[in-house]
């Protein structure tokens, strides 16, 4: 369960967004699911969070939004990835990688 | 692609925050309606799904608010809102605004008057296509060491030779075009009344090479240059004002005695291209009908031809210099000791080196005065608002106490300043640059200069709105960041709890504005007191010669196709009727005219082969002398044998003697010019016949002789008043086609004091407006300072301090900074003084620009000023009840 997003380490959420973007496009509260969903129930991500990042991310140029159809035939904001927002992602995600398996060698230590 | 992207997301959300808001609560709302959706399948009853989505969702308000925050629309509402609140601010003082406001637009809007009139005679463009292609090609000559290269030049050093001109022409690869223009050629133009015209000689690729579109008729042909025939094309204004509009191509003008056929006329807009308007364009070919009584034409060794070259398309500035560099190695090879550059730049109406380099010089001088004044209007400005910012820092320091950052607060301070110079700066700025060219006109009629047609672009360009921009911004920063500064900076608790012993805050930048103030006062009335010297002393200068009841008759036998011959019987056919006519009291020869703008000079030298001494000099009659006042002091003058003979007889003046024969009676020497050995037989006072003001500038007299007869002038004596219809109706009768004006010799120096005139009132204007600045400054600083310190004031007073000493006290914090600020400006004013005293000498009028600053009125009148704006201001303060200020706060 996560509380605060922003008790993880600074620009997580961020990359938990874009990194879910880079399936397909989706609204937020379909992005709330997902990183719900895929992380085994363990994320939730709060709207007072969400948004704010969304909006954040759309104003760094590396998130595009545009309202379309949703699966229930209302009109729904959808966001996707951009270019610059796809390379930094994988940027990001080498860092996370790095950082995260470093913390674990570190953890593992006897 | 990423800029391009958040300019994108900044620009919409600037435009769209309303429906940007609609939006963001149609998605949260979505959001919560799914989640809503979410427990209802999850088993829940429809008010508990919805309570329970609700206390996930969390405070909507504060989730748009944060999105907003996240945006980058942010900072610009934030900044609407404090412009906003300046306005409020600005509109609950408003006698505040009006002098602020005032007081900007006043020296922003002087700045740009100087500015528009600058950029529109130096920087801006060409009247023609693609300004941007066109270049002014100048020509520089130099001599390689100890070989001696003579070069004759009109108009500018940096012009060609016809034959030049056809070599540069010819043989360059980098210019589309190259077209040759001799300006402001003056002829007579042949009507009823003969009338001076003044235009261009152009070779017939001009107008083609310029992409001027004719706007009747046709511009000048090949043909025209290849068998010459004298066609002109004529100015819109020339045709509209002087033909009267109608019907002109095929028409004939009579300039000096050669027919010309008008074959089109300009368009309305091209006046040519220098600041001066031209009226008319001739072929080249046409030099010696136009200028008439000269041949330039054959001449190589005259500089007499400016260049205006189109370059090809992707051809830089530097590619076409290095392309005639070539061709100028090949002119240096055929000349031995020649050294030839060309120098290649954009061409604008201040293309000539001549022109140019004194406008950007009196420019440097306007810009540099009205400069000072924005200066002092900004420490002014500045002080007004620190008095205002003090006023308002107990509001300051609650808001931040309140949380507000101290960036938003400098932010919010910065905005209405920012504000202030925005409307000073739009007010200014607009009326300077749309008033700038009619003041420029009315000037030139002041200065008497009525026929002195311009040619200049008739609204300000976007160069002049930047340079009103610049300066506004420059203004909110000189004027506004320091006393936002100071007063965001203020201690908290300090100002909450305003306590007894608070100091006098502010106190030392307010005193720096003041001495700054005083300081640019001292500069600006120190060269006002020295304009107003040479102004008075303009007017009482004496020439050394007589002006009263003389006249000058100018004649053009050239223009009037007399040769030497049929010129020598002229003048002796008007020097006979002249002194026949009732009320001629004597007439006399010169081929200068005292004073009249024109002059002659040449190297002289006491042995030959000597160093030679430049001076003027002119070809005169024997009576020349008496008839002006011109004492002999040493010798004779010329007699009618002399002068008829031609004899190598030479008449110089003091000054030309003292330099060549110091120490040595001059009568009997020989004076050499060239290889030719005159001898001086008459030495006479100096006079200031070149340049008023300038009294030891050694002059030359020659006889005037039967060679001259074609170029010299007369000058008439008269017993009573003048007769000036009566000359003119002999000189009619002797030859109708002459064309004669006659003026009195005085209007010569008029001529030479109008400059001195629009100076003087100019820089007293300046003068006053400073003095007038530093008043109210000084004034401001010991309120405010009094203010600040009431309640100390009003405790010393209840205790017993009497009201005098009290005075004494604020008065000597006051003048701290005003002597200062005084000793500060009298120490740049003699530094300016030191090093203009070289370059100026010759437009003082014999005035020392150490008189103006050793004079100590000027100084004396400041620091009264100050005293006066001191005691007055320290007065009215110290004349409250105690008991008040002890009760206020």
């Amino acid at each position: 369960m996560m509380g605060k997003p922003t008790e993880l380490v600074q620009g997580t959420l961020d990359l938990l967004i874009l990194r879910i973007l880079a399936l397909e496009p989706m609204h937020g509260w379909g992005i709330a699911q997902r990183i719900h969903l895929v992380s085994r129930e363990v994320l939730q991500v709060r709207q007072g969070a969400l948004y704010p990042a969304l909006q954040r991310l759309e104003a760094q140029g590396w998130v595009r939004a545009a309202w379309g159809d949703s699966e229930n035939n209302r009109r729904a904001k959808f966001y996707s990835l951009t270019r610059p927002g796809r390379a930094y992602l994988e940027r990001e995600r080498d860092h996370w990688e790095r950082l995260s398996s470093a913390i674990g060698l570190v953890l593992r230590c006897d | 692609m990423r800029l391009a992207l958040r300019i994108w997301s900044f620009l919409t959300a600037l435009l769209g925050r309303r429906r940007r808001e609609r939006e963001l609560a149609d998605e949260l709302r979505q959001h919560w309606e799914r989640q809503v959706a979410l427990h209802r399948a999850a088993g829940m009853p429809q008010d508990e799904a919805r309570r329970a989505a609700s206390i996930d969702f969390g405070g909507f308000e504060q989730i748009a608010q944060e999105c907003h925050d996240m945006s980058t629309a942010r900072y610009f509402h934030e900044f609407v809102q404090d412009v906003r609140f300046g306005f409020r601010g600005l509109r609950r003082s408003p006698v505040f605004t009006l002098v602020a406001v005032a007081t900007l637009a006043l020296g922003i809007g002087m700045n740009t008057a100087i500015f528009t009139l600058f950029d529109a005679a130096v920087l801006s463009p060409l009247p023609v296509a693609q300004p941007s292609q066109v270049m002014a090609v100048s020509q520089i000559l130099r001599n390689s060491h100890g070989n001696d290269v003579a070069r004759d030049v009109r108009d500018d050093a940096a012009f060609v030779s016809l034959s030049e001109y056809q070599l540069y022409a010819g043989q360059n690869h980098v210019f589309s075009g190259l077209a040759a223009y001799e300006p402001m050629v003056s002829a007579e133009w042949m009507t009823a009344t003969p009338r001076p015209i003044s235009g261009t000689l152009v070779s017939c690729n001009y107008f083609t090479v310029l992409g001027v579109a004719i706007a009747i008729g046709r511009g000048l042909s090949a043909a025209d240059c290849s068998h010459p025939a004298p066609v002109l094309v004529i100015s819109h204004e020339f045709w509209q004002r002087q033909l009267g509009g109608g019907a002109v191509l095929g028409r004939q003008l009579t300039l000096n005695h050669t027919q010309f056929e008008v074959v089109g006329v300009a368009p309305e807009k091209f006046g040519g291209t220098l600041a001066v308007a031209s009226q008319f364009w001739a072929p080249i070919e046409e030099q010696s009908a136009a200028d008439a009584g000269h041949d330039w034409i054959p001449d190589d060794n005259l500089s007499w031809l400016g260049m205006l070259g189109r370059l090809r398309p992707g051809v830089t500035a530097r590619q076409a210099a290095a392309d005639m560099a070539t061709i100028a190695a090949r002119l240096n090879s055929r000349q031995a000791g020649r050294l030839t550059s060309v120098r290649i730049e954009p061409a604008t109406r201040a293309s000539m080196a001549s022109m140019r380099t004194p406008l950007n010089v009196i420019a440097g001088v306007m810009l540099a005065a009205t400069g000072m004044i924005l200066l002092l209007a900004c420490a002014n400005l500045a002080a007004l608002l620190l008095a205002r910012g003090l006023a308002r820092q107990r509001e300051v320091a609650m808001r931040l106490a309140l949380g507000a950052t101290r960036a938003r607060i400098v932010r919010q301070l910065l905005a209405e300043n920012f504000l202030l110079a925005a409307i000073g700066g739009a007010i200014g700025g607009w009326v300077a640059a749309v008033t700038a060219m009619p003041l420029l006109r009315l000037v030139v009629r002041h200065v008497g200069a009525d026929d002195l047609n311009l040619s200049l672009p008739a609204a300000a360009d976007s160069r002049v709105w930047l340079f009103v921009l610049g300066l506004s911004l420059l203004t909110v920063g000189l004027v506004g960041l320091a006393p936002a500064l100071r007063v965001a900076g203020a201690k908290l608790n300090l100002a909450v709890k305003e306590s007894l012993d608070q100091p006098p805050s502010g106190g030392r930048l307010r005193g720096i504005l003041v001495g700054t103030q005083v300081a640019g006062c001292m500069v600006l009335l120190l060269v006002t007191g020295l304009l107003l010297r040479v102004f008075i002393r303009a007017r009482e200068v004496n020439p050394g010669f007589a002006t009263r009841q003389v006249s000058a008759v100018t004649l053009d036998l050239p223009a009037a196709g007399y040769d030497q011959v049929r010129a020598a019987l002229l003048q002796r056919r008007i020097g006979e009727r002249l002194r026949t006519l009732a009320g001629v009291s004597g007439a006399a020869q010169t081929s200068i005219i005292p004073l009249g703008g024109s002059r002659s000079v040449t190297g002289v030298s006491a042995r030959a082969g000597d160093r030679r001494l430049q001076l003027d000099y002119s070809f005169v009659s024997g009576d020349y002398f008496s008839l002006l006042g011109v004492a002999l002091r040493r010798g004779r003058s010329f007699t009618p044998a002399e002068v008829a003979a031609d004899a190598k007889v030479v008449i110089v003046n003091q000054a030309a003697a003292r330099r060549l024969w110091p120490g040595v009676p001059a009568v009997g020497a020989i004076l050499y010019r060239g290889k030719t050995a005159w001898t001086v037989i008459g030495v006479t006072a100096d006079a200031q016949l070149s340049s008023l003001g300038v009294s030891d500038a050694p002059y030359v007299f020659w006889p005037a002789s039967a060679a001259q007869m074609r170029d010299v002038q007369w000058l008439v004596r008269w017993s009573g008043n003048a007769q000036t219809a009566a000359l003119l109706g002999t000189l009619h009768q002797l030859d109708p086609n002459l064309a004669a004006t006659v003026s009195p010799l005085e209007s010569n120096l008029e001529g030479w004091r109008a400059p001195t005139r629009v100076a003087a009132v100019l820089s007293a204007a300046l003068g006053g407006l400073a003095l007038l600045l530093a008043t109210l400054g000084i004034f401001g600083m010991v309120t405010a300072r009094v203010a600040a310190r009431r309640h100390e004031l009003g405790v010393r007073m209840a205790l017993g301090a009497d009201r005098a000493g009290l005075m004494r006290m604020l008065l000597r914090q006051t003048m701290v900074p005003v002597l200062t600020g005084a000793a500060t400006g009298a120490a740049i004013g003699i530094i300016a003084a030191t090093a203009g005293a070289v370059s100026l000498a010759n437009i003082l009028y014999g005035v020392s620009p150490w008189d103006g600053i050793v004079d100590t009125t000027v100084p004396l009148l400041l620091l009264a000023v100050a005293l006066a704006a001191g005691f007055s201001a320290a007065r009215q303060a110290l004349g409250a009840d105690p008991v008040v200020a002890l009760r206020h706060e």
